[in-house]
């Protein structure tokens, strides 16, 4: 492939990520082969060297749960394609991204009680145990909004369960692992992210 | 006087056949535990009360408890599965954890696992361009000066054998036509089914939506929907043909005049 044809796709293929064109954000592989061709892992590739010198990535998930294997463009056609923080964000970052300490604790305490219990909470549990630190009114509106952002839906017996965002933006066994360690070292995001450059 | 003993066993036993079901039930939906329940000797409590059942609802039960038996097995599987993951935390311990600690622990735990999608949702001059075009060619819309005549109406077979659009047999030759040309506009791939139907004038349009609906019913053609994006995609099947296992499915287009 030419170089001029190369970064002409790379471009593409970084518009079509990051451009918000669904109501979920990212792109099905198939979409991607469509407009890049045959090969177009390799057209991500690069493009995901150059995201990750200003701190993004792009991640790749599965339509089930099994493992991704980035070689197999046909078993990818139907993963999602998107761009996410490379690095955590710090509290700062993200009060001044709209998030409120108390909307990400609630989160936190909304997934890993569904994780903790086998992927599925009753909705009445997960109240019960937000409404132990936050008002009655804080507690629904929490919920209601995790479910409009697409981090838990409710299945048809008023139980919660994870949606595609939390599936996308999270790694859940990490979670539960921050969150049982939680106040135990006050090791922040920050200081995680040195932890993970010095390895 | 036996019939009515053995009737008040068999009341009995249904009793317990209910036990069972509800234990099931109960396990199922999280208010009681899976592994509290002796699935072997539940088992032989139906096997020795078989032989009580005489009538169709009484073995029915029966039925229902083997069957809830079975999900209540499967159920027990998934617990072993989810325990023996890396997922498996007690959720007793978590929810101990989630009381003990304070919101701002909580939402740094989040943070060092959250890493949040990026995208972008803005418009650009190319999308203005586009969206302005649109206003500028949109028919006006006026309330007060609607012409009845243009508000959505039936139109009847006769109407349509009398505009072309229908007639009592589709000549094979006009079908083979419009085969022809959407072979030779597609190649290998696909068209936009919109591009391919659409002709200037209404009539022609719907004309030739109702051609490419035979084309699909016959085999000689393919649609293939993205419903995320509202388009429609037609290409030729080579060699044309109907799968035996093929799934059934009614497609409905609207065309506007």
């Amino acid at each position: 492939m030419a170089e001029a044809e190369l970064s002409s796709k790379v471009r593409r293929a970084g518009q079509m990520l990051l451009y918000q064109r669904h109501r979920v954000p990212g792109v099905k592989g198939y979409e991607l082969r469509r407009s890049l061709g045959k090969g177009y892992m390799r057209i991500i590739k690069i493009l995901r060297a150059q995201l990750e010198n200003i701190g993004l990535t792009i991640k790749i998930m599965p339509e089930s749960d099994s493992p991704v294997n980035e070689d197999n463009e046909e078993e990818l056609s139907s993963a999602r394609f998107f761009v996410v923080l490379k690095d955590p964000l710090s509290l700062y970052d993200a009060s001044t991204a709209g998030w409120s300490i108390d909307d990400l604790s609630g989160l936190a305490v909304v997934l890993s009680t569904i994780i903790s219990r086998r992927g599925k909470a009753p909705r009445r549990e997960v109240e019960r145990i937000l409404k132990e630190k936050f008002p009655d009114w804080k507690a629904d509106m929490f919920i209601e909004r995790y479910i409009r952002r697409g981090y838990i839906s409710m299945d048809d017996n008023n139980n919660l369960i994870l949606d595609w965002r939390s599936r996308g933006e999270l790694d859940l066994q990490k979670l539960l692992q921050y969150v049982l360690g939680a106040g135990i070292s006050e090791a922040s995001p920050q200081s995680d992210k040195f932890e993970t450059q010095s390895k | 006087m036996q019939d009515d003993q053995a009737a008040v066993e068999a009341s009995e036993a249904l009793e317990v056949v209910d036990r069972i079901i509800q234990l099931c039930i109960d396990a199922d939906s999280g208010r009681a535990d899976p592994f509290a329940f002796d699935v072997k000797a539940q088992l032989e409590k139906l096997r020795s009360l078989l032989s009580l059942w005489k009538t169709t609802s009484q073995l029915s039960k029966d039925v229902e408890a083997v069957y809830r038996i079975a999900l209540l097995i499967r159920l027990q599987e998934e617990v072993v599965k989810h325990r023996s993951s890396l997922l498996y935390t007690d959720p007793l311990l978590v929810e101990l954890k989630i009381l003990a600690s304070d919101p701002r622990e909580l939402a740094t735990a989040f943070l060092r696992a959250w890493r949040p999608i990026v995208a972008l949702q803005q418009v650009n001059l190319e999308l203005l361009r586009l969206a302005y075009g649109y206003w500028s060619n949109l028919r006006r819309l006026r309330l007060d000066q609607y012409d009845t005549s243009m508000l959505p109406s039936k139109l009847g077979i006769e109407q349509l054998k009398a505009m072309g659009v229908l007639s009592d047999e589709i000549p094979s030759k006009v079908l083979e036509e419009m085969h022809q040309e959407l072979v030779a506009k597609c190649g290998d791939g696909m068209v936009n089914y919109w591009e391919f139907v659409s002709q200037g004038d209404f009539a022609s349009t719907v004309k030739r939506a109702v051609l490419v609906s035979f084309l699909v019913t016959l085999g000689y053609a393919e649609l293939e929907i993205e419903p995320l994006e509202n388009r429609i995609w037609l290409k030729p099947k080579k060699p044309p043909g109907i799968p035996e296992a093929a799934e059934k499915k009614s497609l409905v287009v609207s065309i506007k005049a």
